[in-house]
């Protein structure tokens, strides 16, 4: 408590200087917080496609689909599988992929099992959510209704609960294929059923046929003829091209956090060498009476410790009213608080080791008597 | 009680000529003595008040306080003698000015594990015995030169040391106060403590049990 208290008091001397440097501290953090979340959120859905990417196919979209499903591969020649996939409009959309998805696929589940592992029921359509929302919880047993028609429902029992909120939902309603836009991060949360399941408890009726399709074929031919015939892209080139926008993330932000940071160190490493140099007849005094040198030491990496929580405080305020604030840029954010708990804690400690070094050094360097000397005689 | 044998230090100017503050100086300070260095200005004599009170290592010679060796003694244990065994008064106080009168004085304990309770009773005890219990909440830097002398005795005393070492204490103080901070240290003297003083003041010294007079860096008399 001792060192801490005076590193207040050498904290309070200088409060003008110690905010601008603290401003400067948490804009370097905050940028940081940003880069590290935006690493975080393309990350994410770059490794959705990791457990795909050892597989020989791809998926395959075509302007035609919109009208035709599916059927349209009929057309293509080439030695492939199909793995289709669709969508049932209802309370929360139902995202249904034939069975065999479910092998090649596995995400994250935090809680209850994936649909792999999972028995067929009479009694309700098993489902997993791609998010805990509405107080939906594991084992629940909901009815939900069609968007368009209400007479229309049917039971769903969640049987497993995603770690992440990310499905690949084959570009339903879109155009193109983008890493970015087949696999979802929004809010809004889907069930993931078994589509053949899904068409014993709801019907075919309601079944929406998406645009694209998984394929899987290890053809260089075939792959040829769908890439002629449409858009096609391999699992191991959207992963890559997540790994891509990731790290494009990262490139874009991580001058700003390095010229930031230098420019607040290099702030704080002047500000606490003017405060030893200031402070040294306090520091004379206290070792006349006793405190030793590593006493001194404990009060300057207090007085640091103050100005970072103060500035982290702050970065962590200003980036949380960022990434409520609609920005589009921080839009895909998502909450690091893993991540950021690491980096936070790397990021003080590097800051005191390079902050603290050379003020350290000088009062390493002074003898006490020649201190007492100079400021008292 | 403090032996001092063949004590010599030597300052070291840029172009590394040397000149010595002290040549071969040997004393004996008794426990419980009341001892005043004298000497003019250069002699010498708070170079070895500095070196008694552990503040200075870099010297030749020997100099031991209750039979421990000073200079064999790392900063850290030097740093505890300070905070135990000795205090020192300086003519300019020392007092740190942005903090209170009990803050100045309570300072010491903080390496001390005591709770608050003694803590605050020490504190005023020290203060009692230097008659400052009054502008225990004033401000340091609020203070007359009289009165920031009998806080910084009091802050020595508060730790209870053996040793009170005493540079020109009454330096920057008027006959009044002069009288005061002497009856202080006269009292202090009386209750055990041994008290070394060092003045250029004769009306100061002659108050003293035992005068030592130094010039040039030896003992003259």
């Amino acid at each position: 408590m001792k060192h801490i208290k005076f590193a207040f008091n050498i904290f309070n001397n200088k409060l003008f200087t110690n905010f601008v440097l603290m401003i400067q501290y948490s804009a370097a953090l905050c940028i940081c917080f940003i880069m590290i979340s935006q690493y975080n959120a393309a990350n994410e859905k770059a490794q959705v496609f990791k457990g795909l990417s050892d597989i020989d196919g791809g998926i395959f979209s075509s302007d035609y689909f919109e009208f035709t499903g599916n059927h349209v591969l009929d057309e293509i020649e080439g030695n492939y599988d199909v793995i289709s996939a669709s969508l049932f409009l209802f309370d929360i959309d139902i995202l249904a992929f034939d069975n065999e998805f479910f092998s090649y696929f596995h995400p994250n589940i935090n809680q209850g099992k994936w649909l792999s592992e999972v028995e067929k029921s009479a009694d309700y359509l098993p489902a997993v959510l791609t998010r805990s929302v509405f107080g939906l919880g594991l084992n629940d047993i909901i009815e939900v209704s069609s968007r368009f028609d209400y007479n229309k429902s049917v039971k769903i029992k969640i049987v497993g609960i995603q770690s992440t909120n990310l499905s690949i939902d084959l570009n339903v309603g879109g155009t193109g294929i983008t890493s970015s836009d087949i696999v979802q991060s929004d809010s809004k949360p889907r069930l993931i059923v078994d589509r053949e399941a899904a068409i014993y408890h709801i019907g075919s009726d309601y079944e929406k046929i998406t645009m694209s399709s998984l394929i899987l074929t290890n053809d260089q031919e075939t792959i040829s003829n769908l890439r002629n015939f449409g858009y096609f892209r391999s699992f191991n080139e959207i992963y890559e091209s997540g790994i891509e926008d990731r790290n494009s993330r990262v490139l874009f932000f991580l001058p700003f956090v390095i010229l930031l940071l230098a420019v607040s160190i290099s702030g704080l490493i002047g500000c606490t060498t003017l405060a030893a140099i200031r402070n040294m007849k306090k520091f004379a005094t206290l070792m006349m009476i006793g405190f030793g040198k590593s006493d001194i030491a404990k009060i300057m990496v207090f007085y640091l410790m103050i100005i970072s929580i103060y500035s982290s405080l702050l970065a962590i305020i200003i980036y949380f009213l960022l990434i409520n604030s609609n920005i589009p840029l921080l839009h895909s954010s998502s909450m690091l608080i893993k991540m950021n708990s690491f980096v936070m804690p790397l990021i003080f400690l590097l800051t005191v080791i390079f902050t603290v070094f050379i003020p350290l050094n000088i009062l390493k360097k002074q003898q006490l008597i020649e201190i007492i000397r100079r400021e008292f005689y | 009680m403090i032996k001092i044998t063949n004590l010599t230090k030597t300052y070291y100017s840029d172009n590394k000529k040397g000149f010595k503050a002290l040549n071969s100086v040997d004393i004996e300070i008794h426990s419980g003595e009341m001892l005043a260095i004298t000497g003019v200005s250069g002699s010498g004599k708070s170079t070895l008040l500095h070196i008694l009170a552990c503040l200075d290592k870099a010297y030749e010679g020997s100099v031991t306080l209750d039979n421990k060796e000073l200079s064999k003694l790392s900063d850290f244990k030097l740093a505890a003698i300070r905070n135990n065994d000795v205090s020192i008064v300086l003519q300019d106080f020392m007092l740190i000015d942005d903090y209170s009168v009990f803050d100045n004085v309570m300072f010491p304990l903080l390496l001390h594990k005591m709770n608050r309770k003694e803590r605050n009773k020490r504190v005023y005890e020290a203060l009692e015995q230097v008659d400052m219990v009054a502008n225990i909440k004033q401000s340091a830097n609020t203070l007359s030169g009289g009165e920031k002398q009998r806080v910084a005795i009091a802050r020595a005393i508060v730790t209870k040391p053996r040793y009170l070492f005493a540079d020109e204490p009454t330096g920057s103080l008027d006959t009044k106060n002069t009288e005061a901070v002497m009856q202080i240290l006269e009292k202090l003297n009386e209750t055990g403590i041994t008290v070394v003083i060092v003045s250029h003041e004769k009306d100061v010294a002659d108050r003293c049990k035992r005068k030592i007079e130094m010039l040039d860096g030896r003992i003259i008399n």
